[in-house]
């Protein structure tokens, strides 16, 4: 069943042009819906943009809802429609997501180094992987071994931490 | 001397600032250390990114380290100009500015993100006169012809244009009042872009630097109609000048390079000492003539008298073409 | 012409050119290969190391890792569905489905062959007629622009999976996001919210990385088990069948030239080519239902395509001296800095430069092909790793590569919530390429849209009234034709399918 989905992804698509144009008069120095007429105004663009996924998202509502529960018919059919099935471990999906948002965190506090490290743990444990030897190996490895190629390698420079 | 001074917390603050003066120096002495980046904030085969990349090219033994062009078009300048405020004032990030973005936009448009003053001058390296060309294609061959054509046909002439307020669009505006002709402007970005669009006969007409249309004069790809200088430019002598042509079009356009203001000011001189014995490289000079150009140097001091100068008659300019 | 040639080629065969060149693709394919680090950023990052080099080493240094770059990222996106580079984004399509099927190492294979025989095809269409091709090229202005890219992102949307509809809801989103930060023609600032760091607006490789990596990561939890890339054990597998090869080859040949005439465009590049020439094969292809499930074919389009696109976008660099991308421009200053101007003169005063020049992609060319092979020894094996360690490893990986784009935590950010916002799309069939594409594409689209607006006071007339312009949207009108036309009649049969039951 994909037309539920669907609905919602109108209702987003919908929500962030609508939000777009209503952004329009603060975000674009001054700009008003009349901007759509004068192609020289920086609100033009974003403007046409805004109204098209408006008007898109709507269509899709409209033939989504009209063809009820069947399978609405597509040109092609999903690439990869099993992704769109139920969770199956809704635990650990929402433990890899903290795990991610985390290591975000952690990056301005420990600096990119210490942070992956905790990071590949984490993650790697999270997911299932249970060879402890070559995860310590690899957690500990990798970062240094990222470190050194960016930072001297490429003269591109990592996050440092305030704590490390 | 030291010893005279009144008490020990003043001894020791000046022996403190003393020192830090020495590391200070001893920091600037050490400038650079690593390589310097020049920003050029327009488009690619336009006459910043022509010289910007010769310039940087022959820099090295100038100042021991290599200095690297690095482009950032977008916003007419806009982009390139704010990347280099945003990073430190060392001396490492050098904007390789021009007329447009560092004098004529900041004076006369109300939303740029920045002022003239946030830019310390190091040294102007070129003064060149807009060339006006036309291509093969257009129905005109020479100045006169255009403004003929213009004449008859109101809104139907288009040429390439760079960025509003830039060089190209600065040059039509005061040609279209000179001439109370109406023209219309496509604008590229820079140019590179502009320069391509009226080799492949898209438009009929644009005015550039002689660097940037140099090469397609010469090769006929381009027909020159004449440049907006007192005098004929010494590297496209058979060009006539527009006085001569009939129409008092004059602009002259520079490129040059700017630090950050509050860039400590041994790294200045450092920076203005080198670009100036860099211009004198014969390596250079001959590269430079390879594209159609010539290095107009002015020193620091010289050119913000210059630059202070050019604001006045900038803001005449532009209240006449409005 | 030939004795030029062999003539150039023997300039540029020396042990330093031949040897630098091995180095860059070397490099270019690892890089290529990593997420977070693309062609570009590479270029970039390695080309102040060239400035020390004379031409003869540092072109054939940066030659061999754009090339290695583009080929390289097709590694990641058939081994864990993430593209190395933008341009790889369309060989994710059909890749991965064929290493989920355990042939991995026919897609990677085929993704060489393809993009080998790409670059040589494209190679010899610039040896022999860069003049004419360039003075086509170079009527191509704004409008047309604008066409070909709004063609690109239709295409894109109807042909990466899901409906039509949701994958112009993507676009859209895309360049709306990219709408962030400055007006690209007077830089007023948009969008930014008073948050300084979206002035520059949202770069496309933290959001690249975030949606195809990190929302990998997240799909893949959601798994009670996680396997290995490939279900079968094999980590041999069995070389790509030469019947294969055959029944791709048109496919190939029409790629090789869709990548070669849009490379050939100043400005466009490889992440569009490759979508046109994939949308384009499965238009003509006997199989078309297999395209999104593991088509080679697809595979070999997408590769071709993008390869294609290297040695062409030399074609306006060197007859007008317009670099079309940051490639080109770096190739430009480098030819400057020896004192060779392209244009028209070129051709007569350096001809044996040129032949050099086109000497050295022919060999690097063949270099690829070698080292690809060589490659792809080594990495078919990374289909044994089990994704609950390969993931996390990749993650560190983005989290580098999207913190080095400019030193910006906030990109990381960026690439966090892109990977969230994939997840959803990818839950519900939402296409992530029309998004990527779009926001690659939104200030080449804008500046296009408004420039053609300025071309006459008859506004968007001028689509109509230039002729290559009115062919391109005749050939798009068409194109939408046939696609609505398509749906319609599917959704005719469908009702009275279930009208009949």
């Amino acid at each position: 069943m994909i037309w539920r989905p669907d609905i919602a992804v109108a209702i987003v698509g919908a929500s962030l042009g609508l939000g777009a144009l209503l952004a329009v008069p603060a975000q674009i120095r001054g700009q008003g819906f009349g901007a759509i007429a004068d192609v020289q105004s920086p609100a033009f663009f974003p403007i046409l943009i805004a109204l098209v996924l408006v008007a898109v998202s709507v269509l899709l509502l409209l033939t989504a809802r009209r063809l009820g529960p069947s399978k609405p018919s597509e040109i092609n059919a999903p690439a990869e429609g099993d992704e769109t099935g139920p969770v199956e471990a809704p635990r650990r999906l929402a433990a890899a997501a903290l795990c991610l948002v985390a290591y975000y965190a952690a990056l301005e506090l420990v600096g990119m180094v210490a942070a992956s490290v905790l990071a590949i743990a984490a993650l790697a444990l999270t997911l299932g992987y249970r060879r402890y030897g070559i995860l310590a190996a690899v957690a500990l490895a990798l970062p240094v071994g990222i470190f050194l190629a960016f930072e001297k390698g490429l003269f591109v420079l990592l996050p440092a931490g305030k704590l490390f | 001397m030291l010893t005279k001074l009144p008490n020990r917390a003043c001894r020791a603050l000046l022996t403190a600032g003393l020192l830090c003066a020495t590391i200070g120096a001893a920091s600037a002495a050490d400038f650079p250390d690593k390589p310097i980046r020049l920003v050029i904030p327009y488009p690619p085969g336009g006459a910043s990114s022509l010289h910007g990349g010769v310039i940087a090219t022959s820099a090295e033994p100038y100042f021991g380290q290599p200095m690297i062009p690095l482009i950032r078009h977008g916003g007419g300048g806009i982009a390139g100009a704010s990347y280099v405020l945003q990073q430190p004032a060392d001396g490492y990030t050098l904007l390789f500015g021009d007329v447009t973005i560092n004098l004529l936009r900041p004076l006369v448009e109300k939303d740029i993100p920045f002022k003239i003053d946030d830019f310390e001058p190091i040294g102007r390296i070129t003064l060149d006169p807009m060339v006006f060309v036309a291509s093969p294609k257009a129905p005109f061959k020479t100045m006169k012809e255009m403004v003929a054509f213009a004449t008859k046909n109101p809104d139907k002439l288009v040429y390439s244009s760079d960025n509003v307020n830039g060089w190209t669009y600065v040059a039509f505006k005061a040609l279209m009042h000179k001439t109370g002709t109406k023209m219309r402007g496509i604008d590229f970005g820079g140019g590179g872009p502009a320069v391509a669009n009226v080799l492949g006969g898209n438009t009929m007409a644009y005015a550039g630097a002689p660097a940037v249309v140099g090469e397609h004069v010469k090769g006929g790809a381009l027909i020159a109609l004449c440049t907006a200088g007192k005098a004929r430019a010494s590297t496209l002598p058979d060009v006539p000048t527009c006085t001569e042509t009939g129409y008092d079009v004059m602009w002259q356009v520079w490129l040059g390079v700017l630090a950050k203001k509050g860039t400590p000011e041994p790294v200045l001189a450092k920076l203005r000492d080198g670009f100036g014995k860099l211009v004198t490289d014969k390596g250079l000079k001959a590269l430079i003539a390879r594209i159609t150009s010539e290095i107009k140097y002015v020193g620091a001091d010289a050119w913000k008298k210059e630059l202070d100068e050019e604001k006045k008659s900038l803001m005449a300019i532009y209240a006449l073409t409005q | 012409m030939l004795a030029d040639l062999a003539h150039g080629i023997a300039g540029f065969f020396s042990v330093v050119s031949v040897g630098t060149a091995l180095l860059g693709l070397l490099a270019g394919i690892v890089i290529g290969a990593l997420p977070g680090l693309t062609a570009t950023m590479t270029i970039a990052v390695l080309t102040p190391f060239t400035f020390f080099m004379e031409t003869a080493v540092a072109l054939p240094f940066l030659l061999g890792v754009y090339k290695g770059a583009i080929y390289g990222g097709s590694i990641p996106a058939i081994l864990i569905n993430t593209p190395g580079t933008a341009a790889a984004a369309a060989t994710t399509m059909d890749g991965h489905a064929l290493a989920k099927q355990g042939r991995a190492r026919h897609a990677l294979e085929m993704s060489l062959y393809g993009s080998v025989i790409g670059d040589m095809l494209a190679t010899l269409v610039l040896i022999a007629v860069t003049a004419p091709l360039a003075a086509i090229a170079i009527k191509f202005s704004s409008p047309e622009f604008t066409i070909l890219f709004l063609f690109a992102l239709t295409m894109i949307a109807s042909v990466s999976g899901g409906s039509i509809l949701k994958g112009l809801i993507a676009a859209a989103a895309g360049a709306l996001i990219g709408c962030i930060g400055l007006d690209p023609m007077s830089g007023y600032q948009r969008f930014t919210f008073g948050i300084p760091d979206m002035s520059g607006g949202i770069a496309l490789v933290p959001v690249l990385i975030g949606m195809f990596a990190i929302s990998e990561v997240l799909i893949q939890s959601e798994k009670k088990v996680l396997r290995a890339v490939s279900a079968v054990t094999d980590g041999r597998g069995t070389p790509l069948p030469w019947a294969e090869m055959k029944r791709a080859m048109p496919a190939i040949l029409r790629s090789s030239a869709i990548g070669t005439f849009l490379g050939a465009l100043p400005g466009l590049g490889a992440e569009i080519a490759c979508w046109v020439a994939y949308g384009d094969a499965k238009r003509r292809s006997k199989a078309p239902a297999l395209y999104g499930k593991g088509s080679l074919e697809g595979v070999a389009a997408a590769e071709t395509g993008n390869n294609a696109t290297v040695p062409a976008t030399l074609i306006p660099m060197l007859v007008f001296g317009i670099p079309g991308d940051t490639v080109t421009a770096i190739l430009l200053g480098a030819f400057m800095a020896q004192g060779l101007l392209p244009g028209p003169l070129l051709f007569q005063q350096h001809g044996d430069v040129i032949y050099g020049l086109f000497g050295l992609l022919l060999l690097t060319n063949l270099l690829l092909l070698v080292f690809g092979l060589g490659a792809i020894r080594f990495i078919r094996h990374v289909v044994l790793i089990p994704h609950s360690i390969l993931l996390p490893c990749v993650t560190v990986f983005c989290f580098a590569g999207a913190f080095a784009v400019s030193q910006s935590l906030f990109d990381v950010l960026v690439m966090l919530l892109g990977g969230f916002a994939g997840y959803a799309m990818r839950k519900t069939a939402v296409p992530i390429p029309p998004f990527v594409i779009a926001l690659l594409l939104a200030s080449p689209l804008e500046n296009a849209l408004r420039q053609s607006l300025l071309f006459s006071a008859d506004g968007a007339w001028i689509f109509v009234t230039r002729p290559i312009a009115a062919g391109l949207l005749a050939l798009f009108a068409l194109s939408i034709g046939l696609v609505a036309w398509r749906a319609l009649a599917g959704r005719h049969r469908k009702s009275s399918i279930v009208a009949t039951t």
